[in-house]
């Protein structure tokens, strides 16, 4: 299957929509096969929580909501931008989509140096990844999901760099596309570790 | 370039403004039962809501920022299928 | 231009063997002779794990011969799989070149882990149990934190789908971001080396099982999908060639252009 053979004419409201797949069939089978692994960390860490769940309640305690709330702030800003950004390189104000996912990397930005204070914090507290199961969780699922955060900074550090130089020729919408929903997907994912780890016992 | 009609007609649905701002209260009132000025909800009731809402904005955020809603339907489908499916056995072992 | 090797069915074969015939074996081998699925406890002592490998040391030792006698026929999958890169890659074949030697890595890696356990079976219970431990040890790290080659893989592969500019590419381009998701789910595996207890330790689901299922997911995917499109793109020719034929049994018409079976040197 692909994007052609996805996409199709349909009415809608009595306007003729064309059905779009943002980026391509690869993009989405990139994110949904992120989402399958995310749901499984989602579910072990649940069943282990379950066994445990005094010792993760008191652990969760020491979490700082503020800068969980915060983080989710910024990464839904970002896809704000980010899709403020994307409409903007389609109408052709690439200038405007420059500045627009500028103030998207600026978000991820904040969202990383924010979690190297979180880090900091603890492990100047003595707590480690090996401290106990929930600090297990805890880091290696805010760090696997920090990896995301510098690779989508990248995919949007990219989409700027193209409409920065396009000049009076056609970017790559199809590659900006990707990149943002590769975003959105590291905003999605993210939206659900925060009240995993940090609220709910 | 680009021609101004041509301009205006892709220009960014103010729906995207709303929806940020939504997802943002969603966040905020996520905030506030984590903090425990959710009031006196019962444990479990408050599991769900958190939870609940975190899926519902997962779900704002593939339609609006995703462009979802002008996607193919298999694609909505499918991300439907992972939230819902998700949230129900998340809760079905949290209340086991 | 097609990707359609007069020895497809060369080709087929090998991802076959490879692809196919060889991960069944390594299965078999590991589950059921071996039976070191599922994983021992990082935290057991050492006199357990001595006493895991002394209980079952003929099947283990049976499982890491079929284990090394399985993994040769990654060498053929690997080169299929390198010759349609060196095909269909633009430029200096630079992909392509490390597709061969990632098939070299990944086996002397997988070599090596079965090596390491036989020689755990090989005198169980007569060595001092710190040694069988180490070994025991030893092959399991052996499995997870070297995922990076892996990792570089699939992402090698991952690039050359998307290269692909041609008329019926053998490999469908969602198989890229397949590729690069897979890639980054073998990631969680240098944490074994970490922790010893826990998700993400080596009798872990996050620690190994997410991984291997993902590996081997991967070259299953490779192997039914460029399958699936070499045997397309064999067929489609050979009625390209069909037509060939016909046009030039006509005299005064031009034949139609017969594609180039050739696979370019």
């Amino acid at each position: 299957m692909n994007s052609s053979a996805l996409e199709s004419i349909s009415r809608r409201k009595g306007r003729s929509a064309q059905l779009h797949v943002p980026g391509e069939a690869a993009t989405w089978v990139f994110i949904f096969g992120d989402l399958i692994v995310f749901a499984v960390f989602f579910i072990k860490y649940f069943v282990d929580r379950q066994r445990e769940a005094s010792l993760f309640a008191e652990s969760q305690s020491s979490l700082s909501l503020s800068f969980g709330a915060v983080n989710t702030v910024l990464l839904l800003t970002g896809s704000l931008f980010v899709a403020l950004g994307v409409h903007a390189t389609r109408s052709g104000y690439y200038r405007r989509a420059s500045v627009l996912f500028a103030v998207a990397m600026a978000c991820a930005a904040i969202f990383l140096i924010d979690k190297v204070i979180e880090y900091t914090h603890k492990i100047s507290a003595g707590i480690y990844p090996s401290t106990n199961d929930f600090y297990n969780f805890y880091f290696m699922f805010t760090g696997f999901h920090a990896v995301h955060v510098i690779i989508g900074l990248a995919f949007v550090g990219r989409m700027r760099q193209m409409v920065t130089r396009a000049g009076d020729k056609k970017v790559d919408l199809r590659f900006i596309e990707t990149g943002a929903s590769f975003w959105h997907l590291v905003d999605l994912l993210w939206i659900i570790l925060f009240p995993v780890l940090y609220i709910i016992h | 370039m680009v021609d101004r009609d041509a301009r205006d007609a892709v220009r960014a649905p103010a729906s995207l403004y709303w929806v940020w701002a939504l997802l943002t209260a969603l966040t905020l009132l996520s905030w506030m039962v984590g903090v425990g000025e959710g009031g006196v909800l019962d444990l479990r009731v408050a599991t769900a809501v958190v939870l609940g809402v975190a899926f519902l904005k997962v779900d704002l955020v593939g339609r609006h920022f995703m462009e979802l809603r002008t996607a193919p339907r298999l694609l909505r489908i499918l991300l439907d299928a992972w939230v819902i499916g998700v949230f129900v056995i998340l809760m079905g072992i949290y209340l086991s | 231009m097609s990707y359609s090797p007069a020895n497809t069915g060369m080709h087929i074969a090998c991802l076959r063997i490879g692809g196919q015939l060889s991960p069944l074996l390594l299965t078999i081998a590991l589950l059921l002779c071996a039976r070191l699925i599922p994983a021992p406890d990082p935290t057991d002592t050492a006199q357990q794990i001595a006493d895991r490998f002394a209980d079952n040391a003929t099947g283990i030792r049976i499982g890491m011969t079929l284990i090394m006698l399985g993994t040769s026929a990654w060498v053929l999958w690997g080169a299929t799989v390198a010759a349609w890169a060196r095909h269909i890659e633009v430029g200096s074949p630079i992909l392509s070149y490390s597709l061969i030697a990632s098939v070299a890595i990944s086996e002397v890696i997988v070599i090596m882990i079965a090596a390491v356990w036989a020689l755990a079976a090989f005198r169980p219970g007569e060595v001092s149990p710190d040694i069988t431990l180490t070994l025991n040890d030893a092959g399991w790290l052996l499995f997870l934190i070297p995922w990076a080659p892996f990792s570089m893989w699939c992402i090698s592969v991952g690039l050359l789908i998307l290269q692909d500019k041609s008329s019926n590419p053998v490999m469908p381009r969602w198989m890229a971001g397949a590729s690069f998701c897979f890639a980054f789910i073998l990631i969680p595996a240098f944490a074994p080396l970490m922790f010893k207890s826990g998700a993400f330790a080596y009798d872990a689901v996050l620690g190994m099982y997410i991984p291997l299922v993902a590996f081997e997911g991967w070259k299953t995917a490779v192997t039914v999908t460029m399958i699936r499109g070499l045997k397309k793109n064999r067929e489609s020719s050979a009625g390209d060639e069909l037509d060939g034929a016909l046009a030039q049994s006509e005299p005064g018409l031009n034949p139609a252009a017969s594609p180039d079976l050739r696979v370019g040197s």
